[in-house]
């Protein structure tokens, strides 16, 4: 293997401009290898954190029971219809059992119990129907990041305190410090001509998620309040949870319904459209790749067929005196090997400095990139292997030819 | 050692057609020729006499119609490629009218070439092998040159220590001084007539050129296809023939 090798190497640097501008189509082939990978994974990477960030990886929460029909017509008819209560969800007592499970499981980073709710946020002649949710002020943040999101004021979920959504602020005209009157809506259990049950809270804080059905609807509690206000002293409506691995948690949400007999549902169920584009944009991102190592298999490979018919007289004079074909076939593969190698570890060099230089330039002033790539996520490693291989693959042709000359005809021509 | 054993070259009734039907061209008709060790024997003929065929059948780099060849007392007709390559490195050496040198490679690394083809490899006796025989050629203060650095006459020499790196029996030489000019082309032969006195080695020489023919033991003529004679030199001008090492 020596022999071949330093025929090989004698070979590409006796042509120096061909085999440089050769490792350079190898090299900028694997640029837009790494640059695809690092901004498609980014991309990915951000839209996941964005939706992933500010929701439950799994809920856990007690099956609707519908009521069973007991009154039945005598011709198989019904004479009513029966409309599940949807203003406050059922409710568990044995949650903290629940809880304790879901937290002791493996790859389960938080688990919170809340109350949720709907109800009539007021101010002055103004109403806005909101989603309630109570929760202790010491998870506040385990769910959504409600701390990195208030815009002003503070996440200060004490008794009697409230924090709204930015747009929802903008639409009623409170601000922090307010009063605002919060009203739960009717149940589907409320006694008829009773009360709903109403609190006067104050704004301390005004958050954006940046999802506007949130920002627009969102409104959080503590969680005692909440429970007095929904009347559910003794429960609490649903357990979320935030998971290690955000693409287990449909695993983890299986495992934990059986454990606990509940409606464990993932974050992933309610984004199937998510996964649809993910995926989507993962194969037109391998397709890229494809294409760009199809690219560099194609230049190694006319490159290597033209060395052969420049190189035939000594592939003949080196068959003559008994080289024989398999080392003819391996000084061309490693040619295509080393111009592969060569030529993928500076496009890796250079594809990661193309990638910082476009994160760092797209940097707006809050500290966030405008183009999502992620010069971590450029899958180097594989782009080295896969360019060597390619170029290796596609050297086999021109080295097989090569080592079909005859040796005879090649001298005498 | 018996007569058999000193014969290097057995080439029995070999035809060679190129071609077939209507447009087949026979080019050898029944050459029968024997080289012994340290033989140096001129193979001549006017062109297209078949001279170049016959050598390159000798040198199994063609296979004849029909016939017998054997290199060194085996017959190689019927042997696949990789028990060819191994015949060639070992046993036979070449000289072509075009040195065919590797032009990116120096003098040594020329002469060293045949030498990854074996089975041996590269050691510390074959490298001073090589460059004995470099000093041998006159060109010790050029082993470490581009041959594209050297001149036509440098080049075949070195060429020549190629040939020889591998101690061939029998070293195969095609106009092997047909592009050198007259001074050239006696040190070459000088050189080659020298090297088959001191290491046995047997030469066939393609040449147009009479007088070096003369300076060879035997002479074998060619003439479209057929050998016509086997001649010996007159004893004052021959060289005898020398035995394989006692």
């Amino acid at each position: 293997m020596v022999f071949e090798a330093k025929i090989a190497v004698r070979y590409l640097v006796s042509a120096r401009l061909q085999s440089g501008l050769l490792m350079f189509g190898v090299s900028v082939g694997v640029v837009v290898f790494t640059f695809i990978a690092a901004l498609m994974n980014g991309l990915g990477v951000r839209l996941t954190d964005d939706i992933t960030g500010n929701v439950a990886h799994v809920t856990l929460e007690p099956e609707l029971r519908v009521p069973r029909e007991f009154m039945a017509s005598p011709r198989g008819r019904s004479l009513f219809a029966i409309q599940p209560g949807h203003d406050v969800k059922s409710v568990f007592r044995t949650y903290r059992a629940v809880l304790d499970v879901a937290a002791r499981m493996q790859g389960v980073r938080a688990a919170v119990p809340e109350v949720f709710g709907n109800a009539t946020l007021a101010r002055g002649e103004k109403n806005v129907a909101v989603g309630v949710t109570g929760i202790e002020a010491k998870n506040a943040d385990e769910i959504a990041p409600l701390g990195h999101s208030i815009v002003r004021g503070r996440l200060d979920l004490g008794v009697g305190n409230i924090v709204v959504g930015s747009r929802l602020a903008a639409e009623l005209g409170v601000d922090v410090g307010d009063r605002v009157n919060l009203r739960a809506a009717r149940t589907a259990g409320s006694k008829a001509g009773a009360e709903a049950a109403e609190a006067v809270m104050v704004v301390r804080g005004i958050f954006t998620l940046g999802i506007q059905a949130i920002d627009e609807q969102a409104v959080y509690i503590d969680l005692t309040s909440a429970k007095k206000l929904f009347d559910v002293t003794d429960g609490v409506s649903i357990i979320e949870l935030k998971v290690d691995d955000v693409w287990q948690a449909s695993l983890l949400a299986e495992r934990l319904g059986r454990t606990t007999n509940l409606k464990a549902s993932s974050w992933l169920d309610r984004n199937a459209r998510l996964q649809e584009g993910l995926r989507a944009q993962a194969s037109s991102s391998n397709m890229i790749k494809a294409f760009s190592l199809l690219t560099i298999a194609i230049g190694v490979a006319s490159a290597l067929f033209l060395s052969v018919s420049r190189r035939r007289a000594d592939i003949g004079i080196l068959r003559s005196f008994g080289i024989g074909r398999g080392a003819i076939v391996r000084t061309f593969v490693l040619q295509g090997l080393l111009i592969g190698t060569v030529g993928a570890l500076a496009g890796v060099a250079l594809g990661f400095g193309f990638a910082n230089v476009l994160l760092h330039g797209s940097m707006k002033a809050d500290g966030t990139p405008s183009i999502p790539i992620d010069p971590a996520q450029g899958e180097y490693i594989r782009a080295i292997l896969l360019a060597m291989t390619a170029s290796a693959v596609a050297a086999v042709l021109p080295a097989w030819s090569a080592s079909r000359i005859d040796p005879l005809e090649a001298i005498q021509s | 050692m018996s007569k058999t054993s000193t014969i290097v070259l057995e080439a029995t009734d070999i035809v060679k057609t190129f071609g077939e039907g209507d447009s087949a061209t026979q080019v050898l008709r029944g050459i029968s020729a024997q080289v012994a060790r340290g033989e140096f024997v001129a193979l001549v003929g006017p062109s297209g006499s078949g001279k170049s065929t016959f050598l390159s059948i000798a040198g199994t780099l063609l296979t004849p119609s029909s016939g017998a060849l054997r290199i060194v007392g085996s017959n190689v007709l019927g042997l696949h490629e990789k028990a060819l390559s191994e015949v060639r490195n070992k046993h036979l050496g070449f000289v072509f009218q075009f040195h065919h040198l590797l032009e990116d490679f120096t003098a040594l690394e020329n002469v060293l070439m045949p030498v990854y083809g074996g089975s041996e490899g590269k050691s510390s006796e074959v490298v001073e092998r090589a460059r004995s025989l470099l000093d041998r050629v006159g060109l010790a203060h050029r082993m470490s040159f581009r041959t594209s650095k050297l001149s036509g006459g440098q080049k075949q020499r070195v060429a020549v220590a190629r040939a020889l790196i591998m101690k061939p029996a029998l070293v195969l030489a095609d106009e092997p001084t047909g592009n050198l000019d007259r001074k050239s082309s006696d040190e070459v032969i000088a050189l080659l007539r020298e090297f088959s006195k001191d290491e046995g080695t047997a030469f066939l020489i393609s040449t147009h050129d009479e007088s070096i023919a003369m300076r060879c033991d035997r002479v074998l003529t060619m003439e479209d296809g057929r050998l016509l004679s086997h001649e010996t030199r007159p004893p004052e001008v021959n060289q005898p023939a020398r035995p394989a090492h006692a």
